[in-house]
């Protein structure tokens, strides 16, 4: 790796940790707000149940200053190295298509219970396949709809697990 | 001597013989799927074995799906980054890793005979230190367990990535784990009125969720900058002899650590496992290639978690104490057969204890034979072009993450937890210190507060075990250890050789 390539990935990892930090922090405090939040039973042990969160985010806040701050810990030689971190730096193609699989994910994770396997499965399958394979449209059809069957076979026959069909009550067990 | 033999005798009868066989390829099929263990498999097959109403029968067949779903939880992980179960998601580190660099087959023969080895060498312990291990195991209080876990946790700086990422995920996962009811209050934390939350988060969908979706979608982003659609070669189907002979010590470390800590209640074949990885990145020679496709990393895990899976027997028959999911139900199905576990057991069910035994060292046999020929079957999946492969891995994570609890809110935390991972890995975090944190944040608290009920809320009572005070010492020389050793790491550390022999 060339000096101007590894400064430029130490750049852009220290820029990647300063969100991480940030992102960290933000969690963390919200975590705090809500363990301070938490009532003290009248019967309770001496730590009671929220001093555990209380630790925990403490531990988490001054692990995302640690990361806002990679001087602090470079000493220790606990800070990121870039060396094995900077490649894995997504480019802007990839973070479109990530979005497109996450949409696609959510929208069968989201269907499933309703939709049942069978269906959605096959259709997912038919659809995230013929998505980067257009060309093969029927070989991804018959793969979508032969592994669907043979998913709920396996599960609901097989196993005897019983798994939803197209019945939108009570599903969602909240 | 003579009851083992029985016991053998009795196994090798023909219908004993089939269901010990059954139950192999039962546990290997059910620990290849994501979330599905021989905990859920064993509870699935419950009515099913008291029907037939033969005690015998049932636990040759529960055995076996015991041993076997340790066998297949590595598969997945090794090959997709998919852990089958919560004790096969350290062996993805290396595992999947050594897949990319084309020791996919090797890495599964390594995980396979691992196994063996680990299942029979704790078959044996079984066999010969039954009563005096128990003795010691009974002895270990909250004290002792507390350190246990502060000792495994102190491993995170092990598990790859920068130390303070990897200490940041583990705080993270420490939180995760105070979702749910608060087990000595009965408040609810974090759970936001949710019904499902109350049960806290299942440490198996976050794994499925971290590693598995968040590798589909890593995989599918790639297509963006226009990444090849094919997944990567299996390579030649066999380990070479660096191979063989560098995975020789991590099989012992992993048997022994893996069995002393499956003999103790509660901490359970992922702690053993990551424990095993831990020990193997501190002693290793070729510990500067873990995280990097390193065959100790494989070899240590999964032995370790099989002989976990041995050791958990013991405190089950000889004191009726679980040591884990499947153990509880094991003795769920003990009491429905009106047989009372406890010291009394090998005198009053001797045989039925002893068959059990006998017919764990034959699945043994049985799961290397079936396991070694599937190998080449299952580095076929590595042939199967990603576009296709990666919307099955979401479909299958689905059924066997709903298969849990039946819930479609699991469903939901599963994708939030796949996005989750795949931001957390574009960050660099590591993802495996964060499930470590999860699976132990609620037995360090439980522990902790146990210790201190005891003590009347006194904390000097954390140092008063001598046995709790030399495991604390040893966490902290383990957590700090790492700081030393990466400044003293061998200058051929990146050698190509030494990553594919």
């Amino acid at each position: 790796m060339t000096d101007r390539t590894r400064t430029r990935l130490l750049a852009r990892a220290s820029g990647r940790d300063a969100i991480a930090a940030a992102t960290l922090l933000f969690v963390a405090v919200a975590y705090l707000i809500l363990a301070l939040r938490l009532p003290q039973p009248v019967r309770s042990d001496a730590l009671g149940p929220a001093s555990f969160p209380i630790a925990v985010s403490i531990a988490l806040i001054v692990c995302a200053l640690l990361l806002f701050f990679p001087n602090w810990t470079s000493g220790l030689g606990i800070a990121a190295d870039p060396d094995e971190e900077g490649s894995d730096i997504p480019h802007v193609g990839q973070t479109r298509e990530a979005l497109v699989a996450i949409l696609a994910i959510a929208t069968f994770v989201i269907c499933w219970p309703y939709v049942g396997p069978l269906l959605s499965t096959a259709v997912f399958i038919f659809a995230a396949a013929t998505y980067h394979h257009p060309s093969s449209w029927r070989l991804n059809l018959t793969i979508g709809i032969l592994f669907s069957a043979a998913i709920t076979a396996l599960f609901d026959f097989g196993l005897g697990i019983s798994l939803p069909g197209p019945d939108v009550s009570g599903w969602f067990g909240l | 001597m003579t009851d083992i033999l029985n016991g053998f005798a009795t196994v090798l009868q023909p219908e004993y013989f089939l269901l010990a066989f059954l139950g192999a390829v039962l546990g290997t099929a059910v620990g290849v799927l994501p979330g599905l263990g021989p905990a859920v498999t064993i509870s699935l097959l419950l009515p099913v074995t008291f029907a037939i109403g033969d005690p015998t029968g049932a636990f040759i067949l529960f055995g076996g799906i015991f041993y076997g779903g340790m066998y297949g939880g590595s598969t997945t992980s090794i090959l997709l980054n998919v852990p089958g179960e919560t004790a096969s998601v350290v062996t993805t580190i290396d595992g999947y890793q050594m897949a990319k660099n084309g020791r996919g087959g090797a890495a599964l023969i390594a995980a396979a005979v691992g196994s063996f080895i680990a299942g029979s060498f704790a078959t044996l312990c079984l066999t010969l230190l039954a009563r005096p291990l128990v003795d010691i195991a009974i002895r270990f209080g909250p004290v002792e367990y507390l350190s246990l876990m502060l000792l495994a946790l102190s491993l995170v700086g092990t598990l790859g990535g920068a130390p303070i990422k990897a200490l940041a995920m583990a705080a993270l996962g420490l939180a995760f784990s105070t979702v749910g009811i608060d087990f000595q209050t009965g408040q609810e934390r974090f759970t936001f009125g949710s019904l499902r939350l109350g049960d806290g988060i299942d440490f198996v969908i976050v794994a499925i969720g971290l590693f598995a979706i968040s590798e589909v979608l890593v995989s599918w982003s790639q297509r963006g900058n226009g990444a090849a659609s094919q997944m990567f070669n299996a390579g030649p189907i066999r380990m070479t002899k660096a191979e063989l002979r560098r995975s020789w010590s991590p099989w012992a470390r992993g048997s022994i650590l893996g069995f002393m800590v499956g003999v103790l209640p509660g901490a359970g074949a992922s702690v053993a496992s990551f424990l095993s990885y831990g020990v193997e990145k501190l002693v290793s020679p070729y510990r500067h290639l873990m995280g990097k496709g390193a065959i100790e990393g494989v070899a240590g895990p999964e032995a370790a978690n099989n002989a976990s899976a041995g050791g958990a027997m013991l405190p089950l028959l000889i004191l009726g104490i679980p040591g884990s999911a499947t153990t509880a139900i094991m003795l769920g199905a003990f009491q429905g057969y009106g047989i009372n576990t406890g010291p009394l057991l090998l005198e009053q069910n001797g045989e039925l204890v002893w068959a059990l035994i006998a017919s764990l060292y034959i699945g043994n046999v049985m799961l290397l034979v079936l396991n070694l020929p599937l190998v080449g079957l299952w580095v076929k999946l590595l042939k199967v072009p990603a576009y296709l492969l990666n919307p099955m891995i979401v479909a299958i994570s689905c059924v066997g993450v709903y298969s849990l609890n039946r819930s479609g809110v699991d469903l939901m935390i599963l994708g939030i937890c796949g996005v989750v991972g795949y931001v957390l890995r574009r960050f660099g975090f590591p993802l495996a210190p964060l499930i470590l944190g999860l699976i132990l944040g609620s037995l360090i608290e439980t522990q902790l507060r146990r210790a201190l009920i005891g003590s009347g809320g006194d904390w000097g009572v954390l140092f008063t075990s001598p046995v709790g005070t030399t495991i604390l010492i040893l966490a902290v020389i383990v957590a700090t250890l790492p700081l030393f050793l990466s400044r003293s790491a061998p200058v051929n550390r990146n050698r190509k050789e030494d990553l594919v022999p």
